[in-house]
Formats: C-alpha cells, structure tokens, sequence
C-alpha cells in the first residue's frame, strides 16, 4: 500500500511541474497582471520586455527546484517501497535492517535543491523586477550581472504566442 | 459477457458526453464565417474569438470559456489516480525484498472494487474529455456569435477568476499585437 501512495503522491508533483510549464496556469493571477503592466509601461522597450521575460523564467525555474526538493524528499523519506515478503520457508528469518526510508537523507539531498530554487524565487523576484526597471527608467545602467544575463533568446520571445485565424468567404 | 458489459458501459459513456454535435447543427469549418474576424488560436491552437470591450459589449464570455475549459482539460490528468488505484486493487501486487528478490502476492487485494474503481474512472474521463474538447469551444463560441445562450452546464462553471485569466490573456495579446505593429513600421 505505501507504494501505491507514494506513486500517487509522485503523479501529484509530476502534474504540478508539467503545469508548471504553462505559463498562463501555473503563476498567480496578481504576479501576472504585475508582469502585464509593467510590460505595459515599457511596451516599445525591448530590453526591458526581455529584462521581465527573463525574470519570468527564472521565477518559474526556481518552482520547478521547489518541487524537485519535494519529490526528492518525498523519494527519500518513503524508502524503497514496502518489503511485505510472503516467504514462508522455515529459514525465513525477518531483517531488523529498514527499508531504505531515511529522514536524514531526504533533509540532506533537499536541502540544497530547495535553497537553490528558494535563492533563485528570492533574487528573481517581483519586487527586485520592479527596483531594476525603475532604475534602468530613471537611466541608471543595468548591472553587470543582469546584463550578462540577458541573451538573445529573451529578445525573441513573444509576450504570448497566437495565430490569427484566416478568414475564408462563406460560399 | 464481461467485456459485452464493458463495451455497452463505454458506449453509453461516450453517447452521453456527446453535447454539441447532436443537438445543434455541425459548426461551420474554422475560419469560414465573418465572426471570425479578428479570432486567434492561442497556446495549444484554442480558438479565441474576438472581444472588444466597452458598455454593450457585457462581460468576455468566450474568453472565460476558453480559460475554463483548458483549466478543466489540464484537470483530466487527475482521471489516472483512480485508473493506478484500480489496477492496484484489481491486480496482485507485486514487492522486491531486501535481497532483490520479487515476490507476487498470491491474490489481488479486491478485484471486485477494483475494477468497479477502473471502469468508473475510465467512463469518467471519457466523459470529461468529450465534454472539454476544442471542436465543442468552437461550437459554443460560433453558437454564442449568433445568438444563442451558453448551455447551463457550462454556463454554471464559469467563475470570476475565469473572466480575470481571460482579461490577461486578451491584454497580453493586445501588447503583443502593438509591439509587432512598431516592429513592422519600423
């Protein structure tokens, strides 16, 4: 039975980190329309839609660490599963060894995954966007760091991917 | 005659789930009518119909539809946590010791409930799947464009958080719109 939990438990997350990939779904409805007006404001700017594109997926990578730590936690601490042995042979003998659960383990591998995801949800997050545009508005350079971050591919992105649909006359 | 029952059981599941289709008339092919103007296939090609808001225009309907059915869509998922507990119940299960070995349990825990939890999970995510698919979105949004009411069913699950995700996405669309529009000028 515990391994059946823990395979439910572990469906849970997957689904948590595959809707974690939809970035319309998974972040809160406030954190989004924060990113929309400042988007907003700095429409026709491209630095700064790639500056808050890129702190949208940072943010969204330090989740996904998040639930990583979970399920590596999760992993650790239910063991390998149950060993319920049926074998009912007279040299049988019950083990005093446990089954792989490890309280210990799981603190010690999640962690740093968690202080990792933590560290990124705290450096990248809403508030920080917003003191970066600020200064970068009032005509303060970026910093290094963020500018060494910034890569073409956060230029490129759309703010939402869409396709119009075409139009055929009615016959 | 197990599998009669089983096969009659997800017939009966399908013909219920099917809402659209039969009783209004088949929905024009996408893109033929004028309602379509100004219509855009967002994330996974959803059909998203025009909106432009203003006093008459009343609340963006299809753009809360369209959030509430790919929410539901995403939901479906969930339909495997019975179909993995049924299996476990129907089943025997089977454990690996500490040494390696594997050992098969000699008889499943319930086969009854077990598979009386697999077909009512399998017949409810049939039912779901019907009910939250893209070709009835288009079919209730082409409907909407002529006049007629949002069914019930529907209409019952649209909730403000809905309306509030669809002004996001109508908003992100828009600025999306204008940076290309500049893009192009320029």
């Amino acid at each position: 039975m515990p391994k059946i939990l823990l395979l439910l438990v572990l469906l849970v997350f997957t689904l948590h980190s595959a809707a974690a990939q939809n970035p319309v779904t998974d972040e809160s409805l406030a954190s989004q329309q924060f990113k929309q007006q400042l988007r907003g404001k700095f429409l026709q700017n491209d630095t700064a839609q790639a500056i808050i594109t890129l702190y949208s997926r940072r943010q969204a990578g330090g989740v996904s660490w998040m639930v990583a730590a979970g399920l590596s936690a999760l992993r650790f601490s239910l063991g390998g599963g149950s060993s319920t042995s049926l074998n009912t042979s007279p040299y049988y003998q019950p083990s005093s060894s446990d089954n792989g659960a490890n309280v210990g383990a799981a603190f010690l591998v999640a962690t740093p995954i968690a202080a990792y995801g933590l560290g990124k949800l705290l450096h990248f997050s809403n508030a920080h966007l917003n003191e970066v545009l600020t200064g970068y508005a009032a005509g303060r350079p970026l910093p290094h760091s963020l500018r060494r971050k910034l890569k073409p591919r956060f230029f490129a992105a759309p703010i939402v991917k869409y396709k119009e649909v075409r139009i055929k006359p009615v016959k | 005659m197990f599998s009669m029952r089983w096969a009659a059981c997800l017939l009966a599941a399908f013909l219920c789930s099917l809402p659209l289709a039969a009783q209004t008339t088949a929905p024009p092919p996408l893109g033929a009518a004028a309602a379509d103007s100004g219509a855009v296939l967002v994330f996974n090609n959803w059909y998203l119909p025009r909106y432009q808001p203003g006093a008459r225009a009343g609340a963006d309907t299809t753009g809360a539809l369209l959030s509430l059915f790919r929410k539901r869509r995403y939901a479906g998922y969930l339909y495997t946590i019975p179909f993995i507990v049924g299996v476990s119940l129907a089943l025997p299960l089977s454990s690996t010791d500490q040494y390696g070995r594997q050992h098969v349990a000699s008889e499943a825990i319930s086969p009854p409930l077990g598979s009386a939890v697999l077909a009512a999970g399998l017949v409810g995510f049939i039912v779901h799947a019907n009910r939250f698919n893209k070709s009835h979105l288009i079919a209730l949004d082409r409907a909407y464009a002529t006049g007629t009411p949002i069914p019930a069913r529907y209409r019952r699950l649209l909730r403000d958080r809905h309306f509030a995700e669809a002004a996001v996405l109508r908003e992100a669309i828009a600025q999306q719109k204008a940076r290309e529009q500049v893009g192009a000028a320029r």
